[in-house]
């Protein structure tokens, strides 16, 4: 089995099997058309993730290697969250501050499988709350001039769907 | 000189340049490198604090009390302590990433969404995929009442890409068709109830970005006059009821010329008279637009229209819904190989005709079969050609087999299947699963099964389903050694709708789905029920409960009592059709978590009953 090796933010090398590192669309990109040889021995260097994402986010790989390429949904609805499996589920029981770490790198990476459970995680950390709760969820200012906030209520209004 | 410590480039004018917080690091980056946007530029540099932004090795042993500050412009001073803990914490993710987790929240969060601060709310405004999922709802009665108030709301449009105008709540005098200028260049999907014509056709004039257009019940009255402009965005039309008939199909040729380039046409309504002129209008209108149509969805039988289709050579249709014979059905599909999807709402009753829809369309997804009566079973030989359709719905009267049939050309491109009252032998049910490998969502409505050990096998066999849903079933042959055997393997069933009294396949269910998360029942539930599910269904995240599902079957109080303490992971719960007084409810639900979402609806809500029989002309 091919391995080729990656090399982090921080030097950490690891030697993953090509095909577990193709999950990134990144670096497939890197091997098929740039034709970067993975048997030289060069590292390839990752110099937007640090090593201990990396190192998750290979768990992660390694587990959905085999997964079948996913069926492209309809934009305009909004995507369904109830659909992660329990292993993600698990594996993403994480702190805040890994969670995005692992999204951004895995936004750097292309891993669409990836970011797209993390949006799901994400978005149900979002659900359900209202809007002062999710900003100390996420630790975000209220920066609306006074009033504002009160326009924006009232336009929201007038779209309420009867459910 | 400084080098970024990520591209090792220097730093050119212009370049910003951020250099780590970290306590004795020093490392210096290109803005780009560090995937720091103008947002949060704005963010941080605009207050008196400056940037503070650690590198990756500083950030894993940064800790919040003991760090030295230390500012990226030049800027110094002690932060106030409230700046600083925003600061520390502020979300990292770049806007685009916040989009795409906005895209899996529907209109009701995405309006939280938007008050929890300007860049969010810019954010959502300024993705017209995002404001697809508002409607903005001009003249429901509740708010509109006066014509000022109306005015206020238009000049607020921002963005709004969808919007309903509801004329019969606006009242006499009209709004002015400038006040629309703010939701103008946004709007691309527009709904009108009761408008005049005339009005309509003033109005379309400020949507110049128009793709698809409703009109529902409107009406040509007065002097009319003619629009001279053109909507070449306008992509889809649906047209239900005109209330003057004869009068009001005129709009289809003055549409015909106004907007030249419709994709879709959609167009439904009941009616008596006047048949040859309907069916010139949309006949002269069709062969307008032939040349970009790839839609048609006319449920008004026009029996001659087929005839006309067929003989269209520019025609290449993607969707079809259609009632007519099923002879002019078969001539109509034969010549468009393009189809995707297909919904036949008229009679079927020759096995030749079933088994060749499923199987002369090479590009077909989806197909809906609203009204089918097999005079005799299927072939039961597998066929060479396969259906390739992802999506089969099947609405099956009469008593002859059409699962067989369906088993012969189908492949494991299906991903769901949703039947209503056809009859389910047990050969053909336990031969599915070998042939769907890929099933992920199966209905059954109304049907009637040989035995329910069969249907049992179904369920354990099928291991790709993840959604279930099962109403008022029969069974043909009750016996009772039918109770499956959950050594034989359990199901993956994750989304249960279970709308049916019996107790035995409830208990079967227990037993072989272990997964289920999200529940819809419609059931005689009694304590032990609750109390079993509770134990059996750890997993359950939303439950939907039925509080009165005819006379004399009504939800208990009982059964609410061990709902607060059964299910851990519980994030919503519904009762509909409630017939209990909310104190009570929500006396019997005391300890239920706050995370939960409850909510209780107590209108009974009775389904229109569909017409079924069609008087063909």
């Amino acid at each position: 089995m091919s391995t080729i090796k990656l090399e982090t933010s921080d030097g950490v090398k690891f030697t993953v099997k090509t095909q577990v590192a193709k999950c990134s669309g990144t670096i497939r990109t890197m091997l098929e058309d740039i034709g970067i040889n993975p048997q030289d021995g060069e590292a390839i260097p990752l110099s937007n993730v640090h090593s201990t994402i990396l190192q998750k986010i290979l768990v992660w790989a390694e587990h959905h290697v085999d997964d079948p390429e996913p069926p492209r949904d309809d934009a305009d609805a909004a995507k369904r969250t109830d659909d992660i499996c329990s292993w993600d589920e698990d594996f993403l029981k994480v702190d805040q501050r890994t969670l995005f770490d692992v999204m951004l790198a895995a936004n750097y990476l292309d891993m669409k499988q990836l970011i797209a459970v993390c949006c799901k995680t994400v978005a149900n950390m979002i659900k359900g709350k209202t809007a002062d709760q999710i900003r100390k969820t996420f630790n975000i200012e209220n920066d609306f001039p006074p009033g504002d906030e009160d326009k924006i209520r009232l336009r929201n209004q007038f779209c309420e769907e009867r459910r | 000189m400084e080098f970024c410590s990520i591209c090792t480039a220097s730093f050119d004018a212009g370049d910003r340049l951020i250099r780590c917080s970290g306590q004795s690091c020093d490392l210096v980056f290109h803005q780009r490198c560090v995937h720091l946007t103008e947002i949060h530029m704005r963010a941080w540099l605009d207050d008196n604090v400056g940037l503070f932004w650690c590198c990756m090795t500083c950030r894993t042993d940064f800790a919040p009390v003991a760090r030295k500050h230390t500012v990226a412009e030049g800027e110094e001073g002690e932060p106030s302590a409230a700046k600083r803990s925003r600061m520390d914490l502020s979300p990292r993710l770049p806007p685009e990433v916040w989009t795409m987790i906005f895209q899996h929240l529907d209109s009701r969060w995405l309006a939280r969404v938007r008050l929890v601060c300007r860049d969010w709310n810019e954010l959502v405004t300024t993705q017209p995929e995002l404001m697809d999922r508002f409607l903005l709802k001009l003249g429901t009665a509740q708010f509109v009442d006066n014509l000022e108030e109306l005015r206020h709301l238009l000049a607020l449009g921002e963005g709004y890409t969808r919007a309903e105008i509801n004329c019969k709540d606006i009242g006499k005098d009209r709004p002015r068709v400038a006040w629309f200028a703010a939701l103008g260049q946004s709007l691309t999907t527009l709904t009108c109830r009761l408008i005049n014509f005339g009005f309509l056709y003033e109005l379309l004039r400020a949507f110049p970005n128009l793709k698809r257009l409703t009109l529902t019940d409107c009406f040509e009255y007065g002097k009319v006059v003619k629009p001279n402009y053109e909507l070449n965005k306008l992509e889809e039309l649906t047209i239900k009821e005109i209330r003057n008939k004869k009068n009001g199909w005129s709009i289809f040729s003055t549409l015909k010329h106004i907007c030249p380039r419709i994709k879709v046409l959609k167009f439904g309504e009941d009616y008596n008279e006047g048949y040859n002129e309907l069916f010139n209008y949309i006949h002269s209108f069709v062969l307008a637009v032939a040349k970009t149509l790839q839609g048609i969805k006319i449920t008004t039988p026009l029996f001659g229209l087929i005839n006309e289709l067929v003989t269209m050579n520019d025609l290449h249709l993607k969707r079809l819904t259609i009632d007519c014979s099923e002879e002019d059905l078969l001539r109509l599909i034969r010549r468009q190989p393009t189809l995707e999807r297909l919904h036949f709402l008229g009679q079927l009753s020759n096995v030749t005709v079933f088994e060749e829809i499923f199987q002369i369309l090479p590009n077909v997804k989806r197909i809906k079969l609203a009204n089918v009566n097999l005079k005799q079973d299927p072939r039961s030989n597998r066929q060479n050609n396969f259906a390739r359709a992802e999506f089969i719905r099947v609405r099956h009267v009469g008593s002859s087999d059409c699962v067989s049939g369906l088993a012969c050309c189908l492949s494991s491109s299906l991903q769901s299947l949703e039947l209503s009252g056809a009859y389910l032998p047990s050969d053909g049910l336990i031969s599915l699963p070998q042939i769907a490998t890929r099933i992920k969502s199966v209905s059954l409505s109304g049907c009637k099964v040989e035995r329910l050990s069969a249907l049992f096998a179904f369920i354990q066999q099928s291991q790709s389903l993840i959604s279930f849903e099962l109403n008022w079933l029969r069974v043909k042959m009750v016996c009772q050694t039918d109770m499956p055997n959950a050594a034989s393997g359990h199901s993956g069933i994750r989304h249960l709708k279970y709308h049916d009294q019996s107790k035995d396949i409830l208990r079967a269910l227990f037993e072989l789905c272990p997964a289920v998360e999200t529940l819809d029942i419609v059931h005689d539930l009694v304590k032990k029920d609750m109390v079993k599910m509770g134990q059996r269904w750890k997993r359950l995240r939303s439950l939907k409960l039925d509080g009165y599902s005819g006379p004399g079957h009504r939800l208990s109080i009982e059964c609410l009592r061990p709902i607060p303490t059964s299910f851990e992971r519980l994030t919503k719960l519904h009762i509909k059709a409630c017939v209990i007084p909310q104190e009570e409810v929500e006396d019997a639900l005391q300890g239920l978590r706050k995370e939960v979402d409850f909510s209780i609806q107590y209108t009974v809500h009775v389904p229109p009953r569909r017409r079924m029989d069609l008087q063909y002309l």
